[in-house]
């Protein structure tokens, strides 16, 4: 098991935002969380990033995550894209690129390559200031940003967020491709058809719950659980 | 429940609780003069007087409402200019201490309008600025004394502001009234609308504004309230040393030092400038003594007031309130 | 004429220092979004220990520019470790009284050691060396100065717009956050920024104490021009700041040229203020 969270709680002030989430990832797994807004999806990208203190275990590679600081979390080879793509306005594309994977290893051309292979827009417009940046554009460089630290598993807060349809399709596109080249994915997204169609297995973020969970196809085809939890 | 008559809600305890710091207060600063009773003593408590009531006005804008100036000397220097002028063309030094207050008034209205349109470390950078612009024109006018100020002639008597006995127990005892009528306002403000606007000022600007609290309007009136009798002190200041020099009354350090007392002491509480001007007098008068003059007390402040802000920023009363909490759960 | 040339070559010189002095101002403000109040005493500690390596162990002062940036760096990380990264977690008031506090502090601290004289290094190399092209005069240590000034602030904006490092302050400066999800150590930069603002500072001193005496008071005028500075350029701007101190050399020039040199502040507070007023966030500054 690559990853693995047991009982995961968080709290902010007294507000519970997670409360005892379970969930694993194999290597190679493209896993979905799907739930509306305030189910928990951030918070639990942010605890598993150590931005927020959680309760728990969080083990990646059988490393005890939540006794790291958050600095650190990025060499064990877990990115985090996170909600609303956070790319440095007042860098330029390059830099962020470089930023994303600098404190992890020493960045090479091979890096950059992999990345403007799977999104060329960015390498046209690598000398800009990301905050220049169309909001498709912006998440396309916040997925490449994480790309650069060779993640072993590469986690995706609602990459769709505010990006028009037309650019959605791409950027899906591209965490396919990932998906196939045996990217450890992790994706967080309110947008249920996507998420299910690109992840191998979904599990349903409810009120810090998980409600349900399984191979995507099976959530898909189960009406009851399509009306219940996926308003699909 | 009404427990032994008293109103509902109260309690022994809680009376207690409400009255002791009056008590405590006044008591120390009215027994002061007679429990030490020597004239150096007398000097030493007239400074702790003007220091508490440039404190206690400086917090209404710096702790209240949460606005630090650096530019307060300003306000010190009219009200001792004021006086030191009114005894330079042979006016009352009364009129002139309430006519400062007035001037006081209409520069802190004048320097409001452009720094309150600053916040946080602006407005602090902006305050020194305007500090330091009244210095620099102070010093540098003839009519004001230049670079001298002015060395003061009172007559003796109430009407003249001024004692010049051995014993000034009534100079102290006038700056008592002072700071009574200083602490009074403050109670009073605090607990009046104003004081709940000053307080959502100082949370947090965007939100009381949005609530609609007139933040403009409510942060001059503290100005305001706090130039007054910042300028009160500076008269009370100038009397009692019959001096009024621009290094003394309009410089930064003198800017420097009310903020000092109030920090020290606490500045969320009206307590705590008091606090904070016993505890600075003390401490320069020691470090004066067990070291000399030569600015090992600046030392021992500056290392508190960092202190203070990395762990405990409201001073010390703050620190005394978590020690009551530490005894009342040891308690339960 | 050639008196206006000569006030004009006088800003520029003035002008780089300030640069430099600002310059480190900016850094720790963008970075760690912390106002340091005692910069000027910064520069004060610096003319000390150029003082002290110039008249202990015979250092010129412009040999001592190490051994200044390393004491006041030293000053600016061991005061972010104990104080100020605790107060950063705390209100405005306490971001706001702690370097506050460090201000009285060094004051209080150079006082004892050093008394409240004017001290003044004798015998510098360039002392008595001076340029003179038609009626032009540059003095040795004013010129050095302004072009150490120079020098060190391209280095510092060379190291942080074009080196890895330099980005990664840059980013924890533009967003903390994200900087720290790509594994950016929040504190590290925190430090090196104290580190360059209070290193650069040092170096200003060194260059400064060649030509003007030091004493307890001296950081006055420095941390307040360099405030100015910092807010007309916009905080955090490492350009704007450095285009602000050439104004504001000028102006201090200039003003005490036309008219009496004692209000050249009450023009470069003026100015400030009236900026404030119309562009709150600088002439460079982001709204």
């Amino acid at each position: 098991m690559l990853l693995e969270i047991n009982d995961l709680k968080v709290t902010y002030g007294g507000a519970i935002a997670l409360n005892g989430v379970s969930l694993n990832i194999e290597r190679g797994e493209a896993v979905g969380l799907v739930g509306s807004n305030g189910a928990g999806k951030t918070s639990l990208f942010k605890a598993i990033s150590g931005i927020v203190p959680a309760e728990g275990s969080i083990t990646f590679d059988n490393k005890d995550l939540l006794a790291l600081k958050a600095h650190e979390v990025p060499s064990l080879g877990l990115a985090h894209v996170p909600e609303g793509r956070r790319l440095f306005p007042r860098l330029s594309i390059e830099d962020n690129l470089l930023l994303g994977g600098s404190s992890t290893h020493v960045v090479d051309q091979s890096d950059f390559d992999r990345v403007y292979k799977l999104f060329p827009k960015l390498l046209e417009r690598k000398t800009q200031l990301a905050g220049t940046l169309s909001g498709g554009e912006q998440q396309m460089a916040a997925i490449g940003r994480a790309l650069m630290s060779r993640p072993e598993i590469l986690m995706l807060d609602e990459p769709s967020l505010g990006i028009a349809p037309v650019l959605v399709e791409g950027i899906y596109k591209a965490i396919a491709q990932l998906r196939d080249e045996g990217q450890t994915i992790l994706l967080a997204e309110q947008n249920v058809m996507e998420c299910l169609e690109v992840c191998n297995r979904t599990y349903v973020l409810q009120t810090g719950q998980v409600v349900t969970s399984g191979p995507s196809d099976e959530l898909a085809e189960n009406d009851e659980i399509r009306k219940a939890f996926l308003g699909i | 429940m009404n427990v032994n008559g008293l109103p509902q809600g109260s309690s022994v305890w809680g009376m207690v609780r409400q009255y002791l710091p009056w008590v405590l207060f006044l008591g120390f600063f009215a027994l002061y003069p007679i429990v030490f009773d020597s004239p150096s003593d007398h000097t030493l408590g007239i400074k702790m007087m003007w220091f508490a009531i440039a404190a206690t006005g400086w917090n209404m804008l710096g702790g209240f409402a949460g606005q630090i100036s650096l530019g307060h000397a300003t306000f010190f220097g009219v009200g001792a200019y004021a006086v030191a002028l009114a005894d330079e063309y042979e006016w009352n030094p009364w009129l002139a201490m309430i006519l400062g207050m007035g001037v006081a008034a209409i520069i802190a209205v004048i320097i409001g309008w452009p720094v309150f349109r600053l916040k946080g470390h602006y407005f602090t950078i902006a305050t020194i600025g305007t500090g330091e612009i009244a210095f620099l024109l102070v010093r540098n006018s003839e009519f004001l004394g230049g670079t001298e100020g002015f060395l003061m002639r009172s007559d003796e008597g109430f009407l003249n502001f001024y004692w010049g006995g051995r014993q000034k127990w009534e100079f102290y005892y006038l700056g008592f009234v002072l700071l009574l009528l200083a602490v009074v306002s403050t109670v009073m403000i605090s607990k009046s609308r104003m004081g709940y606007y000053l307080q959502a000022i100082r949370n947090n600007q965007e939100a009381a504004s949005s609530l609609g609290v007139p933040i403009a309007k409510y942060k001059q009136l503290a100005f305001i309230y706090s130039a007054v009798f910042v300028s009160i002190a500076g008269s009370y200041f100038a009397q009692q040393l019959q001096f009024a020099g621009p290094d003394e009354a309009f410089s930064l350090d003198t800017s420097i030092r009310i903020t000092i007392i109030a920090v020290i002491g606490g500045v969320l509480s009206k307590w705590g400038p008091m606090i904070g001007a016993i505890v600075f007098l003390f401490l320069s008068e020691w470090t004066n003594i067990r070291f000399g003059g030569n600015g090992f007390d600046l030392v021992i402040f500056g290392f508190i007031v960092m202190v203070m802000a990395a762990f405990e920023p409201n001073g010390l009363i703050g620190l005394g309130n978590r020690f009551a909490h530490l005894l009342e759960k040891a308690k339960s | 004429m050639s008196d206006l040339i000569q006030t004009f070559v006088n800003g520029l010189m003035l002008g780089s220092v300030l640069a430099l002095v600002a310059v480190g101002l900016t850094v720790i403000y963008g970075v760690v979004d912390i106002v340091n109040f005692a910069h000027g005493e910064f520069v004060m500690a610096g003319m000390y220990a150029t003082f002290v390596a110039s008249s202990q162990f015979g250092f010129d002062p412009l040999l001592a520019m190490p051994v200044s940036a390393a004491v006041v760096g030293l000053i600016g990380v061991l005061s972010f470790f104990t104080f100020v990264r605790p107060a950063m977690r705390g209100t405005l008031l306490s971001q706001i009284f702690v370097t506050f506090g460090l201000m009285i502090f060094m004051r209080g601290v150079a006082q004892t050691l050093f008394g409240s004289n004017f001290e003044t290094i004798q015998g510098a190399w360039l002392s008595s060396q001076r340029i003179t092209i038609g009626d032009i005069v540059m003095p040795g240590p004013q010129l050095a100065a302004a072009v150490g000034s120079l020098v060190c602030t391209g280095a510092i904006g060379w190291f942080i717009y074009r080196t890895t490092t330099g980005k990664a302050l840059q980013a924890t400066s533009q967003d903390p956050d994200a900087a720290l999800m790509m594994g950016i150590n929040p504190n590290k930069m925190f430090g090196l920024a104290w580190l360059i603002g209070g290193a650069s500072t040092g170096v200003a001193a060194a260059l400064v104490a060649n030509y003007q005496p030091v004493h307890p008071n001296v950081g006055l005028a420095f941390g307040l021009t360099a405030f100015v500075i910092v807010a007309l350029g916009g905080f955090g701007s490492i350009g704007g700041a450095f285009l602000a101190a050439f104004a504001v050399g000028m102006l201090e020039n200039f003003s005490a040229f036309y008219g009496d040199s004692a209000y050249k502040q009450v023009w470069i507070f003026g100015l400030f203020i009236l900026v404030m007023l119309f562009r709150p966030q600088g002439l460079l500054g982001r709204a």
